[in-house]
């Protein structure tokens, strides 16, 4: 896909044009975004220490559902959010944000390395040292968005 | 069970590579300087035992959520068994009477499978450089949508 940007001072209004060849699932995507985007909220509501924060899902390094709670990691403190796991997935589909198991969505962007693991699992080095697990069902879903190859059935 | 198939033809490949270079190396620290034809022959048959069981135990065609302690169990003892029958079979064993046969067997086993886990970490390794590598061009990519 060929991302291109044009900046122009005459434009008053700021225009998306979608060019393609055939109308598939990424496309789709693509104009579900744009179309979704004013009501994209980049920060997510939770409490630390009985007091109500909002946090920049770019802070966050992974969320976690235990016992039926939320919980949001970032560097140094942890969060507990009232919403469930499957809303934070659904809000967040088109960011960086990405289901991992069925406990944890983790932020791509803080995962420091990758390597396979046994039984077709992935562990995941978050940039603070954590190891998280990307199970099998998850794990070529993470592939097909990294663009790695070899999609194994 | 075209996937079955599928993924067992690449386990087997995969099971038969490794196994020759187990053999080849264990033959050339005994001084064995000349392996009979008809022993890859015998490999391979274990080869394909231990690539559809492989599939089988590992797999996702069979088992769709299993722990991997399972899983491991499903393929060690069952292969440890065919294993020992195909050396009864092709005469690798022909000292029954002798304890120290039996001692050797389990200890060739045993070494097998450290070194067939090693040669997956190691592939592992190479691998997670190629996923991290990917995961950086993403993570550097200039369409941020965080």
């Amino acid at each position: 896909m060929i991302l291109k940007l044009i900046e122009d001072i005459k434009i008053k209004q700021t225009q998306v044009t979608i060019e393609y060849k055939e109308k598939d699932i990424k496309v789709d995507k693509l104009i579900d975004f744009v179309t979704h985007l004013d009501e994209l909220d980049d920060n997510i509501m939770a409490s630390c220490d009985g007091q109500i924060h909002s946090l920049n899902i770019r802070d966050i390094l992974y969320i976690e559902s235990v016992d039926r709670k939320t919980f949001c990691y970032t560097y140094s403190e942890v969060y507990e959010s009232n919403l469930k796991l499957y809303e934070i997935e659904e809000k967040y589909q088109f960011t960086d944000m990405m289901r991992i198991s069925k406990s944890t969505i983790v932020n791509l962007k803080k995962i420091d390395s990758l390597k396979p693991d046994f039984g077709g699992k992935i562990l995941a080095t978050m940039e603070n040292g954590e190891k998280l697990y990307i199970s099998r069902q998850y794990s070529p879903l993470l592939k097909e968005k990294l663009g790695i190859g070899g999609k194994r059935l | 069970m075209k996937i079955f198939l599928k993924n067992s033809i690449g386990q087997i490949a995969s099971t038969y590579a490794v196994m020759c270079l187990i053999f080849a190396i264990i033959s050339t620290l005994r001084g064995v300087t000349a392996i009979p034809i008809m022993r890859f022959f015998e490999l391979f048959i274990l080869a394909v035992i231990g690539g559809v069981l492989m599939e089988f135990a590992f797999g996702k065609c069979v088992f769709k959520q299993l722990s991997d302690i399972k899983r491991v169990s499903l393929f060690i003892a069952p292969f440890a068994v065919i294993t020992f029958l195909c050396a009864v079979i092709f005469q690798w064993i022909t000292e029954y009477q002798s304890i120290s046969v039996y001692l050797k067997f389990i200890g060739i086993f045993l070494g097998c499978g450290l070194l067939s886990v090693l040669l997956f970490e190691i592939e592992h390794r190479i691998k997670g450089k190629e996923y991290t590598k990917k995961l950086k061009e993403y993570q550097n990519k200039e369409f941020d949508n965080a």
